[in-house]
């Protein structure tokens, strides 16, 4: 291996370990986060955004709630969902006062850009899967006047 | 770390059964219904320096959150904590020694096997994985399949090896659950083997009446037992192993 194979392998490895530190303080941030917000009087859902070549696919677990009560608003690179459960869930006591949860909500960044007026979704057994189109990137030839 | 034991069960061979914090949390899901439908005793917690700083209460009452339950012929080694890679070794070796200390038949540990189409499922099929082929004849005549190659990560994996290397008979059990959301209906199944296996009774009924309150209740622990599993890199068990043509 040459001298300069060597470096950009040495880079390489120092890229990985510097990404690797990131997310992992990005995980942990997130865990000490709570699930649930007193304000909007909302607890947040479990979800899993993965993709194929041809779509975004992401999942919610939701349970304890009906279809009709499920909202869903997107933007090409956004998702926002809003579900109120079948009937209020207690939680812990906050600030000395029991508070009820209502609903289900979640914004979310998606990691790419998506098509969400051709998005479809279903619910099936408190599972809410929306599959998005990716938007396709035509590449297009540029000539020289 | 070390057991400390309250109590023991005056049986002779019992089975040490796990229902640790893994994919889909089926093994938590299992052992904890299985507790509240025998009505077991706790026996015998875990205790650690490298456990984190957490004591559980429930019905007003303190208790460790890595424990053992026992009731007739069967001890449950169950959890409330998702368990960390820094405690899985130790962890895997204090319930193989306690199995050991009981003269147990078999320690059996209840697990998940992640699969994509889960939704598309109606009764999760149950794998399973031994140290020995007279558990895997055992099992195959309950309609079980064992799973011929593949990786197992985890705590799983740390107990199967130290059980290789003592040789003590042990089985896991992996029901096809959803990657990382709880599934109730992954743990009926497994229960529903186990039931075959070791003569219980257990009524999944139940369990399935209340599968959308235990999601709603799971959802913490879920979340802290996936990071804890993307840290081990338990995607391995989604890998052919490079050998398998050899």
């Amino acid at each position: 291996m040459s001298f300069e194979e060597r470096i950009n392998e040495l880079f390489e490895r120092l890229r990985r370990e510097v990404r690797r530190f990131v997310e992992d303080i990005e995980r942990y941030m997130e865990l000490e986060q709570p699930m649930w917000c007193y304000e909007t009087r909302s607890l947040e859902p479990l979800f899993t955004i993965t993709e194929t070549e041809d779509e975004l696919i992401v999942t919610f677990d939701l349970p304890m709630v009906d279809k009709d009560s499920i909202e869903i608003h997107a933007t090409e690179d956004s998702l926002e969902l809003e579900a109120k459960l079948r009937h209020a869930i207690p939680g812990p006591r906050y600030l000395g006062r029991e508070v009820c949860f209502e609903k289900f909500r979640k914004v979310i960044k998606l990691p790419i850009k998506v098509d969400p007026h051709n998005a479809k979704a279903r619910y099936k057994d408190g599972i809410l899967e929306i599959r998005f189109p990716k938007i396709s990137r035509q590449r297009h030839r540029i000539n020289i006047l | 770390m070390r057991v400390i034991e309250r109590k023991s069960l005056p049986t002779e061979e019992p089975y040490v059964v796990t229902g640790l914090p893994d994919i889909g949390l089926v093994g938590t899901i299992a052992a904890l219904h299985i507790i509240r439908q025998l009505d077991m005793e706790e026996m015998a917690y875990f205790e650690s320096d490298a456990l984190p700083p957490v004591i559980v209460l429930h019905k007003g009452r303190l208790t460790m959150p890595v424990r053992i339950y026992g009731r007739d012929k069967l001890y449950i080694v169950a959890s409330e904590i998702a368990i960390s890679p820094e405690v899985m070794s130790s962890l895997a070796r204090n319930i193989v020694d306690y199995a050991i200390s009981k003269n147990a038949k078999a320690i059996i540990m209840l697990g998940g096997l992640a699969i994509p189409n889960r939704l598309e499922i109606e009764k999760p099929k149950v794998y399973a994985v031994a140290t020995f082929d007279s558990l895997i004849n055992d099992v195959k005549t309950l309609g079980v399949e064992p799973l011929d190659e593949g990786f197992v990560v985890g705590i799983h994996a740390l107990i199967l090896r130290e059980c290789v290397f003592r040789r003590i008979p042990a089985l896991l059990l992996l029901a096809q659950c959803h990657v990382q959301y709880p599934d109730p209906g992954a743990a009926a199944s497994i229960i529903e083997t186990l039931n075959k296996f070791i003569g219980l009774n257990i009524n999944v009924e139940p369990l399935l009446k209340e599968a959308e309150s235990l999601r709603l209740k799971l959802r913490e622990l879920m979340r802290r037992t996936a990071a804890t599993l993307s840290r081990i890199q338990k995607s391995h068990e989604y890998e052919v192993p490079p050998m398998m043509y050899v």
